[in-house]
Formats: structure tokens, sequence, C-alpha cells
């Protein structure tokens, strides 16, 4: 009987804890088209998100995609060209780079370094009051707090995922080149027959979807976090786990779309 | 006490241990926020008049300093510039001992309030036991009953 109760208990808080976040993710998307919510204030803080999300981490993101990228790349035409795969090589690269490895790196990333700082943020507002400051002076929470943070995400995940797409198919050529002796034209060509709209369109997409939840579920934790200190750490690992089955979440689904 | 006040009074903002400044926001920022959301005035006009503001009360050197690098003075002052900014009517502060943290100061502090020129009407709610603190400051002192 015990466990029958653990568990009620445990599925009720889940549904509510869902049905809260798609009532709240409503509410984002009622004042992100209300032209009202677009104050001096709020585009202030929409400037210093995209500062902090996607022009800060730049260099290190550069770096680690022409590394990681790099190698990544390697490997995909090195068992290409070992399963005698070379005519398929472009939709290979082209498939594996701008609809799948881009966008679901470059969320991971921003995940690790702007989602938990956000959580962590709103968290530490909501302990030292600082939340119920803004309400009192009838700042709405929505405008100046949460809809700066959620479109610089899905700005910044945009635009670093075409930037780290760029960077991996121009470090593919580097590798088509030492493996397969290719030229840049034949490359280029390559890569232009085999890149289709419905690969933009899924980049564009995903990177819509998982900018929106990196920054939607660490605000809605931070603003779920009881009033003490010691809740701020609990409230960031919450969040973090909730995000990442979410961003697997959105990965899978969008798999599951592109093979029906 | 201090509740019932407060729900009889209209048209006021609260300055309150519960309404502290946003700590991300340096304290030229905390008070132009105020205008730059109600009254949509650009950033450059809202932290002259803020820088302004501080001017009055002989801060301008913090405009730019956090939370962190400020004594509980400067701290009390910029909540209540941050309270003037705002459309209301009156601005009530509800214990200020609690954000000073000490009432030695207090007296001090009124006449840099009274020296800011604004229309608002401004109310102390305080215990009577800090009553000797208030006495000889340029304020009336009234008891609830």
């Amino acid at each position: 009987m015990y466990y029958i109760e653990k568990l009620g208990e445990k599925t009720i808080k889940m549904f509510t804890s869902v049905s809260e976040i798609v009532h709240f993710t409503l509410l984002i998307f009622l004042h992100l088209f209300n032209s009202k919510s677009y104050n001096p204030a709020m585009r202030m803080v929409l400037v210093k998100q995209i500062y902090f999300t996607a022009i800060g981490v730049i260099p290190i993101f550069i770096t680690m995609a022409f590394l990681f990228g790099s190698i990544i790349i390697g490997v995909v035409i090195y068992l290409a060209t070992e399963y005698s795969l070379q005519s398929e090589i472009g939709s290979i690269i082209i498939t594996f780079v701008v609809d799948e490895f881009a966008p679901f790196f470059t969320t991971l990333l921003i995940s690790l370094r702007s989602g938990a700082a956000i959580n962590t943020e709103i968290a530490v507002m909501s302990v030292n009051r600082e939340l119920n400051t803004l309400k009192e002076y009838k700042i709405d929470l929505i405008d100046y707090l949460f809809l700066p943070r959620i479109i610089s995400g899905i700005i910044s995940i945009m635009s670093l995922s075409i930037v780290f797409a760029i960077i991996m198919l121009a470090s593919g050529y580097i590798f088509t080149f030492l493996y397969m002796s290719m030229d840049f034209n034949t490359y280029k060509y390559l890569l232009l027959d085999a890149i289709e709209v419905g690969d933009i369109v899924t980049l564009v997409v995903k990177s819509l979807a998982f900018g929106f939840i990196v920054m939607l579920i660490p605000i809605y934790s931070g603003l779920k976090t009881e009033s003490r200190y010691t809740a701020i750490p609990i409230s960031v690992l919450n969040g973090m786990v909730r995000l990442f089955i979410a961003v697997f979440f959105i990965e899978v689904l969008s798999l599951i779309i592109q093979f029906i | 006490m201090i509740e019932n006040f407060l729900q009889k009074e209209e048209e006021f903002i609260l300055i309150s241990a519960d309404t502290p400044l946003i700590s991300n926001l340096d304290m030229c920022e905390n008070i132009a926020l105020i205008k730059e959301v109600h009254e949509n005035m650009s950033i450059y006009e809202a932290n002259i008049l803020a820088v302004d503001m501080l001017r009055r009360v002989d801060l301008e050197e913090i405009s730019h300093k956090y939370i962190n690098s400020c004594s509980d003075e400067e701290i009390f002052l910029v909540i209540f510039l941050r309270a003037v900014m705002s459309q209301e009517k009156n601005v009530i502060l509800k214990l200020p001992s609690r954000i000073l943290g000490n009432l030695f100061h207090v007296k001090k502090l009124i006449e840099k309030m009274i020296s800011i020129d604004n229309s608002k009407k401004i109310i102390i709610l305080d215990l009577v036991s800090n009553e000797n603190y208030y006495e000889g400051s340029k304020c009336s002192i009234e008891k609830l009953s």
C-alpha cells in the first residue's frame, strides 16, 4: 500500500510539474508576441544575455568546434571510406553535421555554460527576495527576466550551431584531402549537391526548440527554489537533470520524425 | 498593526527588507530600471536621471558599484531613490532598521530624504521602542492605535 501511495504521489507530482511547465511556456509565448514586452530595460537585458551566451563563448567554442569537430568528422570520413561509401560521403557529412551534431553539441555546451548559470541566477534572486522587489515595483518578471534570456538562448544556439556546422564542414575538407586526395572544388560541389532545404529546416527547427528549452527549464527550476540558500544547489541539480532529459527527448523525437 | 495600516493605504510603494536592490544591477541601473520599464525612458536618459538623483544625496561615486561594495546607509538611500522613481504617490518605509542594521544615523538619512525634491508623501513605520531615534528629526511622529 505504501509503495502504491508513493507511486501515485510521484505521478501526480510529475504531471503537475509538466502542466506547470506547459502553462509557463504558453505565458512566455503570449509575451513573446506582445510588442509591449520590449521596453528599453528588457532590450538591454537581451543585448547583455546575447553577449554572455553567444559572444563570450566564441573563442572556446571555435577551438572546441575545430578540435572536436575535426576528429569526429575524420572518423566519419574514415568509416565511410572503409565501408566503400565514398559516393555517399557528401550526404553522410551533411546529415551528420548539419542535422545532428552541430545543434546537439552546441546545445550541450550552452546548457552546461549558460543553462546552469541562469538557473543559479534566478534561484539566488528568488532566495534573496529580489523577485519580490520586481513584483512590488510592478515589473513583469516574464518581460524583464525570462523573455530576454529565452530569446538570447534561441538566437545563440541557432547562430552557434551554424558556426559549428561551418567549422566542421571546413575541417572535413582537411580529412577528405588527406584520405581521398580530394581537391577543394570537388569537396565543395559534393556538399552543395548533398545539402537539401530539409537539412537547413532541420537545423533551424532543432536550434529553435533547443534554444527555447535550454533557457526555459533552468528559469522554471530557479523559480521553484525554496527560500533558503541550501536549496540553490538542489535547484540547479534538478534543473540540469530536467534539461538533459528534455534535450534528449527533443533529439530522439527529431530522429523519429526524420526517419519515419 | 503595520499590515493593517498597509491594507488601508492606497497608491504607495513599499520599502522594506523584503524589497532589496537587484544584485546583478549597479546602483545607477537599480534606480534607472523603474523609468525604463514604466515610462519607456531610454537607457541613456534614465541613467542620467539616476546619476543626478545620486548626486543630490552626495552618492554619485557609487553609481557603478554593486550592492556588495556599498554600505548599509548607501544601500538604504539607493532603495529610497528607486522608490522615488516610481509613479506611486506615497513611499512607505517599513522597519528601516532591518535594512540599515541600526538607527543611529536615521536623522541624517531623513534629512537627505527630505532634500530630494519630490512631491511624494513619505511614511516611516517603525516600532514604538525605536521612537527615541526619530525625536528631533524633521518628521512628525504619530502613534498608530
